[in-house]
């Protein structure tokens, strides 16, 4: 781990200190986050208090033959001032903490229809859901509607504790990583791509997925948006072409204006496939959920009223099935459930300063469900900017032998100037796993642009 | 983690932000003094001043486009004595635009493009507005692809927002990896990826970004408030979009190997919700991924294979339409936790 940090941190001090006057910008976050609350662990709470320090630094602009080069480094480290330390994402790592989120450097040539990333990076791209990755990515656009985008390496693995699933929370388990997604556009009308994602976990698969992407924009206020990502590892193992799709949707999106949106939405997965295809789990499993809903945005500057309201409305239909049965004896009964999912939410920006909402949801299971009421609201004045935000949650069914979660939060920063604000936020309330819950931060933020200029001579 | 590791990044920003701070640019240009509306109105035309546009084949930075010429019959018609005028410096550009070549092209109307001009008292330049590029130039490919850079030069500093395809209003959180999955590079000619790290970094992250960004009312975080309370219930009504950002190691990481489980204090009884001995079938059946959260790996695991291995008592646990077949096991490891 130190060897690996140490390298990259080496990498990237090299990077910008030589090259440091042909940087057209660099563009830096500091944020120190003192945090402090009671944590619950096995019967008892215990006061925690992790310090954390957050930076992101982006240097744009760095002169290369042909092209140019992007350094990010983005990372947090962190020290706990109690014990048991606070959960951070893993098991206690003790005191110390520390992880990198990105860290690469990007060469872009051919007016960026080039582009090469070496790094810690995310892949975004075709079916790689955001897969977090140590290795190589190159994308390029080529004879005017082609596209094509391959990437390599080993799915990271937090606080550089090892390789392999065995350790990992990354949802695509493993120790190698590759995949790519070939695409063609045309115009403004349609684009559609077929992409795979391929991972294994000291040999055995863990993904092996090839997907199907479309846009089509017949006219400019309405997009058809289709995914079908399909699994050919459950194509040797399950019959039935329902049960080989990790995921498939298809999405009407209608941006008429942007205080007049609708979009209607179908969506299909099968959740065991997005789990590793080496865990034991997936073999016991045939079940499949499916969603089917809309939502709307309807603001009244839409119809020409100087009123800054916009109203979000939401629904969503929830099935689940399932096979019950037997394979020996060939009994079988199929199983189904379904629920809805209902939500609204009014936003009304009086002025550029300041902001109200208020949002209202309803989630009905068969076994569970609750109803959630919010309201917040801004104003920035004088260089403070205060939020209010009290929200809770009434369940159908106890949790934890209680029925209603509400939380209050507060917050007040300053804007220091030149790029610096301190922020204070306190949050309480009672839920089900607190009889009095309170949080406390002290957040020192520290944002700032460097631009300069390489003078051509 | 080694302390001095923590304090590199934090020695290397420092170094990097003293090294370029010295000489940073001035951020806020100085006031317009020039009425151009004036002049225009007067008949004068745009190179009397502005001659050096008829050679400029790039928009460099640093550079004055002026050019005031000492004794000036056209300023003269009207200003006796002729005021001196310092041209304000531009900035940095913000497209590559070769005048030379395009000024024939508009038969040397310089309003074609630049519709507005600075007055007296401006602070903000107006540029010439897209559609005037848009004209000419059949624009919708590159728009498709989110080609910018031959025009544009940093959209991380010049954003811009079409009512259409790049709004991100409404439920734009929930429909973003769609559009994100056919060309990020769309998404990177304004953002960073440093801007999705703030949510899309599950594995690495220490906070999720409700609690690391709590002044940020107004965003629609997906784990905000108190999540803990309701994330089985989130859990069972999609599991598939948490699987998609954590792996169940992530769940183990605290109803595994800390032991955080309701009851748990209580001679480990089972976590409230927890199916019963005869429902575990139907529950594996229709949501494995609950079970995932413990019994994925190791012990958990185990449990269940200590039952539904070949022979065991729990039986042939494979769904209806399961065709794997004996030949598969010698070549899939998972396959002989449980087919000797």
């Amino acid at each position: 781990m130190r060897l690996r940090l140490g390298i990259a941190l080496l990498a990237a001090a090299v990077l910008l200190a030589p090259a440091s006057g042909r940087a057209s910008e660099l563009e830096a976050t500091s944020s120190t986050s003192l945090y402090f609350q009671k944590q619950w662990r096995d019967g008892a709470t215990y006061p925690t208090t992790p310090l954390y320090e957050f930076i992101s630094v982006s240097g744009r602009g760095f002169a290369i033959p042909g092209g140019e080069l992007q350094l990010v480094v983005d990372a947090w480290g962190g020290v706990d001032l109690s014990s048991p330390p606070w959960w951070n994402g893993y098991t206690n790592s003790g005191a110390w903490s520390g992880d990198l989120n990105l860290a690469f450097v990007k060469g872009s040539w051919l007016k960026g229809d080039l582009q090469v990333k070496l790094g810690r990076q995310s892949i975004g791209v075709g079916n790689a859901r955001m897969l977090q990755l140590d290795g190589l990515s190159l994308s390029s656009r080529f004879l005017e509607y082609l596209s094509l985008d391959v990437w390599g390496g080993a799915p990271t693995v937090q606080r550089f504790i090892g390789w392999g699933s065995v350790y990992s929370s990354n949802p695509t388990l493993g120790n190698v990583a590759v995949g790519g997604r070939l695409g063609f556009a045309y115009r403004q009308w349609v684009s559609f791509g077929v992409s795979t994602t391929l991972a294994w976990d000291s040999g055995n698969f863990t993904r092996e997925d090839v997907a199907l992407d479309l846009k089509f924009s017949p006219v400019p206020w309405m997009y058809l948006l289709g995914y079908l990502d399909y699994s050919l590892f459950a194509n040797e193992y399950y019959s039935g072409f329902g049960n080989q799709l990790p995921e498939a949707s298809a999405s009407l999106v209608f941006p008429v204006t942007p205080h007049l949106q609708f979009t209607a939405e179908y969506s299909y997965t099968v959740p065991a496939l997005l789990l590793g295809y080496n865990s034991i789990l997936w073999v016991f499993t045939d079940g499949s959920h499916q969603y089917l809903g809309g939502t709307a945005r309807v603001g009244l500057e839409a119809f020409g009223l100087h009123v800054p309201l916009d109203i979000d409305l939401g629904y969503r239909w929830i099935a689940s099935y399932s096979a019950l049965g037997d394979p020996t004896t060939g009994a079988l009964s199929k199983d189904s459930e379904s629920g809805n999912r209902y939500f609204v939410r009014a936003t009304w920006k009086p002025s550029a300063r300041s902001t109200v909402g208020a949002e209202g949801s309803r989630l009905d299971l068969p076994e569970q469900g609750y109803w959630n009421a919010r309201v917040f609201g801004s104003l920035r004045m004088y260089g403070f900017t205060g939020t209010l935000d009290g929200q809770g949650y009434w369940f159908d069914q106890p949790v934890n032998g209680n029925t209603q979660s509400i939380i209050g939060n507060a917050t007040l920063g300053y804007d220091v100037g030149h790029g610096l604000s301190v922020v204070g936020a306190v949050s309480g309330g009672e839920t089900p796993y607190y009889k009095s819950y309170f949080s406390g931060m002290v957040k020192l933020v520290y944002n700032q642009t460097y631009r300069f200029r390489e003078v051509q001579p | 983690m080694n302390q001095r590791h923590l304090l590199l990044p934090l020695a290397l920003l420092a170094s990097g932000c003293m090294n370029h701070g010295k000489k940073p640019e001035a951020q806020q240009p100085a006031p317009y003094k020039f009425p151009h509306s004036t002049h225009i109105e007067a008949g004068l035309a745009c190179t009397e001043c502005h001659a050096p546009v008829l050679k400029s084949t790039s928009v460099k930075a640093n550079a004055i486009d002026v050019q005031i010429p000492a004794k000036s019959e056209a300023c003269a018609a009207c200003h006796d004595p002729i005021p001196t005028y310092t041209p304000v410096q531009r900035f940095e550009p913000a497209v590559h635009f070769n005048h030379a070549w395009h000024l024939p092209m508009v038969g040397s109307d310089c309003t074609k493009c630049h519709v507005k001009f600075t007055e007296s008292g401006d602070v903000v330049k107006p540029v010439p507005p897209m559609k005037t590029c848009t004209a000419c130039h059949n624009h919708s490919q590159d728009f498709a692809v989110g080609r910018c850079t031959p025009c544009h030069i940093d959209l991380n500093k010049y954003p811009f927002k079409p009512v259409a395809e790049y709004t991100h209003e409404a439920n734009f959180l929930e429909t973003h990896g769609k559009w994100a999955r056919q060309s990020v590079q769309t998404c990177t000619q304004c953002h960073d990826q440093t801007m999705c790290s703030t949510c899309h970094t599950a594995t690495t992250r220490p906070l999720p970004p409700s609690v690391q960004f709590p002044e940020k009312v107004a965003s629609e975080f997906i784990h905000r408030g108190d999540w803990i309370s309701r994330h089985a219930i989130e859990q069972a009504a999609d599991p598939a979009s948490c699987l998609k950002c954590h792996g169940v190691q992530y769940c183990q990481s605290c109803h595994g190997f800390q032991a955080v489980l309701p009851g748990s204090n209580t001679g480990g009884r089972l976590p409230t919700g927890h199916p019963s001995f005869l429902e575990h079938k139907a529950q594996a059946r229709n949501n494995i991924t609950a079970c995932a959260a413990c019994h994925s790996s190791g012990a958990g695991a185990q449990l269940c294979i200590s039952c539904h291995s070949v022979g065991g008592i729990g039986g042939n646990p494979h769904p209806p339409g399961w065709k794997g077949t004996q030949s598969q096991i010698g070549s899939n490891p998972t396959c002989r936790a449980c087919h000797s």
